[in-house]
């Protein structure tokens, strides 16, 4: 799966949390999620397990905590991917 | 924060709270009478208090990561009055203890403290690095729209109200600082620290000895 794939992806992962549809339509690898798409922090539990869900991986805290932006994110799908793979 | 905004189920799903509580803090919950805390406030008054706890220490640190689950609640002291009824607006010059729920969290090697206050509606915690909150005002309000940009727009005039109230100043000003946090630009040496969810904005800030 390429980076483009997963960004699209993680549109449909991310929209749900944001109300800035705008911002989620321009998304690129420096989007962040709660500066950019005004995405609350409460929220960042529910993007990492819809991301596990969609792309049947687990994320573990140590690469959670390093998931700010989509470049991150899908950064962490490709590693865990590789990983499962 | 909101607690409307949190779904009950998604959070007893221990592939959800997982990734907030450790199986220490789950103990900590059954310890406690869980007549006056429910399992879903619990995890969530977790999410609180460690991010409250994030907060205070990447002040002092811009480049901290958040991760709940590196985040320990050691102990937890219920209050001894409930249901506590929040109008449209609450504030205080210190949370007080008979409403708060008190813990004591580690963190990277360093104690801290929290305070809580909870009701159906909504979760709001303090920290500080010392077990005293008297010199820590605190607000929250209720507010109509919840767009990004009234969140914003209204938790700073709130703050800015009580600031100038306090100060009597009327010309106070609140910046953002490049890290993220906001702060009182005539007054850089009073950490603030503002909270936005759904309906509800909130804010925190200690006032110094000498102010």
């Amino acid at each position: 799966m390429s980076r483009q794939e997963i960004l699209e992806g993680l549109k449909s992962v991310l929209a749900p949390y944001t109300m800035d549809k705008e911002a989620l339509n321009s998304i690129n690898d420096e989007t962040e999620f709660i500066k950019d798409l005004k995405i609350n922090s409460a929220n960042l539990i529910d993007i990492i397990i819809d991301a596990e869900e969609r792309y049947e991986i687990e994320i573990d805290p140590d690469s959670a905590e390093k998931i700010h932006n989509a470049g991150s994110c899908i950064d962490i799908i490709l590693e865990k991917m590789k990983e499962k793979a | 924060m909101a607690l409307a905004l949190t779904s009950a189920e998604r959070t007893r799903k221990e592939k959800f709270f997982s990734k907030i509580i450790c199986k220490q803090e789950i103990e900590l919950f059954k310890s406690i009478d869980s007549s006056s805390l429910s399992f879903e406030n619990f995890v969530w008054l977790a999410w609180s208090i460690k991010e409250s706890v994030y907060k205070f220490c990447s002040r002092n640190n811009s480049s901290l990561l958040f991760s709940p689950t590196k985040i320990f609640i050691n102990s937890i002291q219920l209050p001894a009055k409930k249901n506590i009824p929040i109008g449209r607006e609450m504030e205080s010059g210190s949370l007080d203890r008979a409403i708060s729920y008190c813990c004591e969290v580690s963190f990277q090697g360093s104690k801290y403290f929290t305070q809580s206050i909870i009701n159906n509606e909504l979760i709001f915690s303090v920290c500080n690095n010392k077990n005293d909150f008297d010199n820590i005002c605190w607000g929250i309000k209720n507010i109509h729209d919840d767009r990004y940009e009234n969140q914003s727009a209204s938790v700073r005039l709130f703050t800015l109200n009580k600031l100038q109230d306090l100060f009597k100043h009327s010309d106070l000003k609140i910046e953002k600082k490049t890290a993220g946090y906001p702060v009182i630009k005539q007054r850089p040496n009073i950490p603030l620290s503002f909270t936005h969810h759904g309906c509800f904005v909130g804010y925190a800030f200690a006032l110094n000895s000498n102010e």
